[in-house]
C-alpha cells in the first residue's frame, strides 16, 4: 500500500507538483498516467525516497517515509527512470549487489536470485558483463535487481519505453504475475493502450495534479468518453485551458 | 544496522575498480616510471663516479721522468700511458681532451734542485676532464712535497717547517645523511604513489557514478547513507594504501640495486624502519582518497572530475620542495601538517635517524583529522538530493 498525500515540489518558479494525492492499493497495479512532464517521474523519486517533497508526505504500508526512510525504501522495489548499470559487472553480480544492500541472508538470496533469473529468462546473460547489454536485457537486469528483495510494493517508471512487442508483453506477464502474489503495483507511462491493457486502477497526473482517479470505466464515465484515449486527450486539454 | 551493507558496499567498489584496466594501467605507470627512472639515473651517475676514481694518465716524455712514472704507477687506482709529443695541438683541435708533458730538461733541473717542468694541459669544457684533472694536479703536488720533504730532510732541516698549513678534511656527515640527502625526493614519490594509485576509483566511484545515472538507483535502497560513503571510501582508500606501499616497496628494491657505495652513500632500511615507513603512508594516502572523493563528489562526469584531480597533485609534492627550497625548520608543528609531516618523517627514515614517536603521532592525527572530515562533508552532500538532480 502506498500513499501519496498533498505532495508539492518546486524546481525554481517550475511547479513540478502541486498538492498530488493518490493511493495505490495491495493486488492491484495502478497506473500513473501523463504527458510528459507532467510530474510523474518527479512523484515516484518522492515514492521512492530519493527526493524530499516541499509539502506533503509518502506511506509505504503505514511507514512515512521521511521519517524512516530506510524501513520505507526497504518495503519497495524499484526501477527507476534511468537504470544505471555498472558495466564492469555481470547480471549476476547486480542482483548480488542489491539483495545484499537490502541486508538478504546469502541462503535467500543465491535461492531469490535462481528464482528470478529463471521467470525473468535471463539464463544467457547473467554471467555476462553488462556493458554490451539491449535494451531489454538492461530492462531485464535492472527488474530483477529491483525484486531481489521480494518487495511488498513495486514502483516502475516508464518500464516498456523503448522494448520490442514480445519484450512488452513478457513484462506484462511479470507485473500481472506480481499483482496476483498480491503486491501493490504502479507504473507510470505516457501511453495510454499500455496502461489501458494493465491497470486495475488509473491515475491521470496533469501539471502536477491528480486530473482524474479511478477504474478505467470510472474515467470513461467520469468524461462522458467511450474511448479511455479520449478521456485522456479531454482531461489533459482541460487541464491546459485552465492553467 | 549491521556491517554486512558496508561490506556489500566495499566489496562491489573494489571489485569494480579492479575490473577497470584501463584506469589500473595508468595507475601502475604512474607508479613504477618514477622510481625506476630515478634507480637507472642515479646508477649511470654512480658507474660515472667509479670510472672517474680510477685515473688514466697520458703522458709524452716519460724517459725524461722514469722516477715519476714509477711513483705514480705505484699509486692506487693510477695508470700511465703514452701519450704522443703533439699532444698540446691534439687537445687544442678537441682530438684529445687531457696529457701530462714532461719537458726534455726535466731530470737536468731535477738534479739541480731548481722546479722540473711538468705541463698539465686539458680542454676544460669537458665535464668529464674537470675531475681528472684535478686528481692528477694532486698526485703531482703529493710528489712534489715528498720530494721536496726529502730534500730538506738531507740537509738537516725539519720538514715540517716547510708546510705551516695543515689542512685536513673533516666530513661529519654520515655516509647514510648523505645518501638521503640525493634521495630525498623519494618521500614524494611514494606520497605520490598513494594519490596516483586511487585517482582513477575516486572519480568513478563519484562522478563517474553520477553520469552513468546509477547513482539513483543505489541511494533508493535501504542501506544508510553514511554506509553508502564509507564502503565507496575504504574501496578507493584501500587502492590508495596499496600504491603507496607498492611504492615504498619499490623504492627499497630499486635503491638495494643502485651501487650506492660508489657514491660513497649507505643506505639501508631495518625491518623495524620498514614497518614504521608502511604504518607513515597510511594516512596521508588515505587523506588522498577523501579529498579526491570528496572534490569529485561535485563533478557531474567523470572528465570534469578528472581536470580537477589534476590540481590536487600539488598536495604531495608541495612540502618536499618546501623544505627543500625554504630550508624549513622541521619539528613537531610542521610534523601536524598533513604531507608535510610524513615527509619530513620519511627524510629521517630515509636519514637512518630513530623515528620520533610524538611526531609519528602528531602526523598521523592531524592527517588523519582531515580526512574524516572530508569524509563527513562528503556524507552530507550524499544526503542532499542535490547530488541527484542538481543541474
Amino acid at each position: 500500500m502506498i500513499e501519496a498525500i498533498e505532495l508539492a515540489k518546486s524546481f525554481g518558479p517550475k511547479r513540478a507538483l502541486d498538492g498530488l494525492t493518490f493511493s495505490a492499493r495491495d493486488g492491484q497495479v495502478t497506473g500513473l498516467l501523463g504527458p510528459n512532464g507532467a510530474g510523474k517521474t518527479t512523484a515516484l523519486r518522492m515514492l521512492y525516497g530519493v527526493m524530499q517533497p516541499d509539502q506533503g508526505s509518502v506511506r509505504v504500508d503505514g511507514i512515512d517515509s521521511s521519517a524512516d526512510r530506510v524501513a520505507a525504501q526497504s518495503r519497495l522495489g524499484v526501477l527507476p527512470d534511468v537504470h544505471g548499470l555498472y558495466p564492469r559487472l555481470s547480471a549476476r553480480e547486480h542482483i548480488d549487489y542489491f539483495g545484499r544492500l537490502h541486508g538478504m541472508s546469502a541462503a535467500d538470496l543465491r535461492r531469490r536470485r535462481d528464482e528470478l533469473i529463471e521467470l525473468l529468462d535471463m539464463h544467457e546473460i547473467a554471467d555476462r558483463r553488462t556493458v554490451g547489454f539491449s535494451h531489454g536485457e538492461r530492462i531485464k537486469t535492472t527488474l530483477a535487481r529491483a525484486l531481489v528483495h521480494d518487495p511488498p510494493n513495486v514502483l516502475l517508471d516508464e518500464p516498456t519505453n523503448g522494448l520490442d512487442v514480445m519484450s512488452v508483453r513478457a513484462l506484462r506477464e511479470v507485473i500481472r504475475r506480481l499483482r496476483d502474489e498480491g503486491r501493490c503495483v504502479v507504473f507510470s507511462s505516457h501511453v495510454m493502450q499500455e496502461v489501458a491493457a494493465l491497470c486495475d486502477r488509473i491515475v491521470i497526473v496533469v501539471d502536477g495534479r491528480v486530473a482524474a482517479d479511478g477504474t478505467p470505466q470510472e474515467i470513461r464515465t467520469q468524461t462522458g468518453c467511450d474511448d479511455l484515449e479520449d478521456s485522456f486527450v479531454r482531461l489533459a486539454g482541460q487541464a491546459a485551458e485552465v492553467a | 544496522m549491521s556491517f554486512a551493507r558496508l561490506w556489500a558496499v566495499f566489496r562491489k567498489e573494489i571489485t569494480d575498480h579492479l575490473r577497470d584496466r584501463r584506469a589500473l594501467f595508468s595507475m601502475a605507470f604512474g607508479i613504477f616510471v618514477g622510481p625506476i627512472l630515478i634507480g637507472v639515473l642515479l646508477t649511470q651517475v654512480a658507474e660515472d663516479r667509479a670510472r672517474s676514481e680510477s685515473v688514466d694518465i697520458p703522458m709524452a716524455g716519460q724517459e725524461h721522468a722514469p722516477e715519476l712514472v714509477r711513483w705514480l704507477n705505484a699509486q692506487a687506482g693510477v695508470t700511465v700511458s703514452e701519450a704522443p709529443e703533439e699532444s698540446e695541438t691534439e687537445i687544442r683541435d678537441g682530438s684529445r681532451n687531457l696529457a701530462v708533458i714532461v719537458s726534455p730538461e726535466f731530470n737536468e733541473r731535477f738534479a739541480k734542485g731548481r722546479p722540473a717542468k711538468v705541463k698539465l694541459i686539458f680542454d676544460g669544457s669537458d665535464r668529464k676532464v674537470g675531475g681528472q684533472v684535478s686528481r692528477i694536479q694532486r698526485l703531482l703536488e703529493n710528489y712534489s712535497s715528498g720530494i721536496a720533504s726529502l730534500r730538506l730532510v738531507a740537509r738537516g732541516v725539519n720538514p715540517s717547517l716547510a708546510a705551516p698549513l695543515q689542512v685536513r678534511r673533516v666530513e661529519v656527515s654520515t655516509a647514510q645523511r648523505r645518501a638521503a640527502k640525493v634521495l630525498n625526493f623519494w618521500p614524494m614519490l611514494i606520497l605520490l604513489a598513494g594519490f596516483v594509485a586511487g585517482m582513477g576509483a575516486a572519480a568513478d566511484a563519484t562522478a563517474g557514478e553520477r553520469e552513468r545515472g546509477s547513482l539513483e538507483a543505489l541511494l533508493l535502497n535501504p542501506t544508510p547513507i553514511p554506509w553508502i560513503v564509507l564502503g565507496k571510501w575504504m574501496a578507493t582508500a584501500a587502492l590508495a594504501v596499496g600504491g603507496a606501499w607498492l611504492s615504498l616497496s619499490l623504492c627499497v628494491a630499486v635503491l638495494g640495486q643502485i651501487p650506492l657505495h660508489e657514491l660513497g652513500l649507505r643506505f639501508r632500511l631495518e625491518s623495524s624502519q620498514m614497518l614504521w615507513a608502511a604504518a607513515l603512508v597510511v594516512p596521508p594516502s588515505l587523506l588522498a582518497a577523501s579529498m579526491q572523493m570528496l572534490l569529485c563528489s561535485f563533478s557531474k562526469t567523470l572528465k570534469e572530475a578528472q581536470s580537477y584531480l589534476g590540481l590536487l597533485i600539488l598536495f604531495p609534492m608541495a612540502p618536499g620542495f618546501a623544505i627543500e627550497m625554504f630550508n624549513l625548520e622541521t619539528g613537531l608543528t610542521t610534523a601536524a601538517v598533513p604531507f608535510l609531516g610524513q615527509t619530513q618523517l620519511l627524510q629521517d627514515l630515509f636519514a637512518g635517524e630513530p623515528m620520533n614517536q610524538i611526531e609519528f603521532g602528531a602526523a598521523a592525527l592531524g592527517t588523519l583529522a582531515a580526512a574524516a572530515a572530508c569524509v563527513f562533508l562528503m556524507t552530507r552532500l550524499y544526503r542532499s538530493e542535490r547530488i541527484l538532480f542538481s543541474r
